[in-house]
């Protein structure tokens, strides 16, 4: 698992049920819209998260899509992270790359 | 905010740019979605002052051309167009040339301007040309009145402009007195430093109003982005 893809699974299993839109999950996982969005694209091909578009709440303002982790996606978050986190213990002194304190 | 239609605008070009790479099928959908996130950017006062909004915005856009254009691997944008992951390697050489062009650009920029105040700091100092004087006086009256266009009406650069115009004024009278040999040299200085002192006040209260020129508050989706 690479590291933007832990800091995004991290930020969706914070609350795994809440809809989160892509500028929200860039500042939380804090990674640029280059890498996010074809991560973001390729989990939905797993069908891992799923995509709706937001009604817009005024006039003239533009719907925005949110994501969601699907039930699939929770369970293989949650299996990843535990599987990296043992990893981690097994090899304590591998350097690694944790996502930073501010995008948990 | 000042500008905002100007920076929204380069803002969807970057993001236009970014999705003729895409494959036709999601093309469209992707666009919309990021155009949706720029004014939401652009309003996030969570970001900072206005200035760096509007680089975080723009920042956002630039990345959605590189990830459509540099993201490697199989799960990369697959199917997009032109080949968009062949040559890879001759694309980030070409990624960075302009990167570097871009900043070897903003550089000189930023030197050219030094440079400026420096020699204006120069001519304070060993003694005012009368021609580098007049034309300071004169391009800083043009851009004062170009800042009167309501087009172009920018308080922070009349402010500037203004500053300018002081400075090249004392420096102007300096040079004139000077060269005609009128009165106390020392009264002449003194009135350049007065015309250069005013053009710092003024360059001051330009930073001022650029950075109180940006709303404080969130108006456009500010809990959606929070």
């Amino acid at each position: 698992m690479t590291a933007p893809l832990e800091r995004v699974f991290r930020v969706f299993l914070d609350d795994p049920v809440a809809p989160r839109y892509g500028y929200d999950l860039m500042k939380a996982a804090a990674l640029p819209s280059g890498t996010l969005y074809p991560l973001l694209a390729r989990l939905e091909a797993r069908a891992l998260v799923v995509s709706a578009w937001e009604t817009p709440r005024r006039d003239g303002e533009r719907p925005r899509r949110y994501y969601r982790l699907t039930s699939e996606g929770i369970e293989v978050a949650r299996l990843e992270l535990a599987q990296l986190a043992a990893r981690r213990r097994r090899a304590p002194g591998r350097p690694v790359r944790p996502a930073p304190a501010d995008a948990r | 905010m000042r500008g905002e239609r100007h920076a929204l605008r380069a803002g969807e070009y970057l993001v236009s740019r970014a999705c003729r790479r895409l494959p036709a099928r999601i093309r469209e959908e992707r666009y919309q979605e990021w155009l949706a996130e720029l004014p939401v950017i652009l309003h996030d006062s969570g970001v900072g002052p206005a200035p760096l909004r509007v680089v975080r915005m723009l920042a956002f856009a630039a990345d959605t051309l590189r990830g459509t254009t540099l993201a490697p691997g199989a799960y990369a944008y697959r199917g997009a167009h032109r080949g968009a992951h062949r040559g890879g390697a001759a694309k980030t050489i070409r990624w960075l040339a302009v990167g570097v062009l871009l900043l070897g650009a903003l550089l000189g920029c930023l030197l050219a301007l030094l440079a400026y105040e420096g020699y204006l700091i120069d001519q304070l100092v060993a003694g005012a040309s009368l021609t580098f004087a007049a034309t300071i006086v004169l391009v800083h009256l043009a851009s004062l009145a170009a800042s009167r266009i309501p087009r172009w009406d920018s308080a922070t650069i009349r402010w500037y402009s203004m500053g300018k115009v002081a400075a090249g004024a004392g420096l102007l009278v300096r040079a004139i007195a000077s060269q005609s040999g009128w009165g106390h040299p020392l009264l002449f200085a003194i009135i350049s430093y007065v015309g250069c002192a005013t053009s710092v006040a003024c360059l001051g209260v330009a930073v001022v109003l650029l950075v109180r020129s940006s709303p404080r508050s969130s108006t456009l989706g500010g809990s959606a982005s929070s």
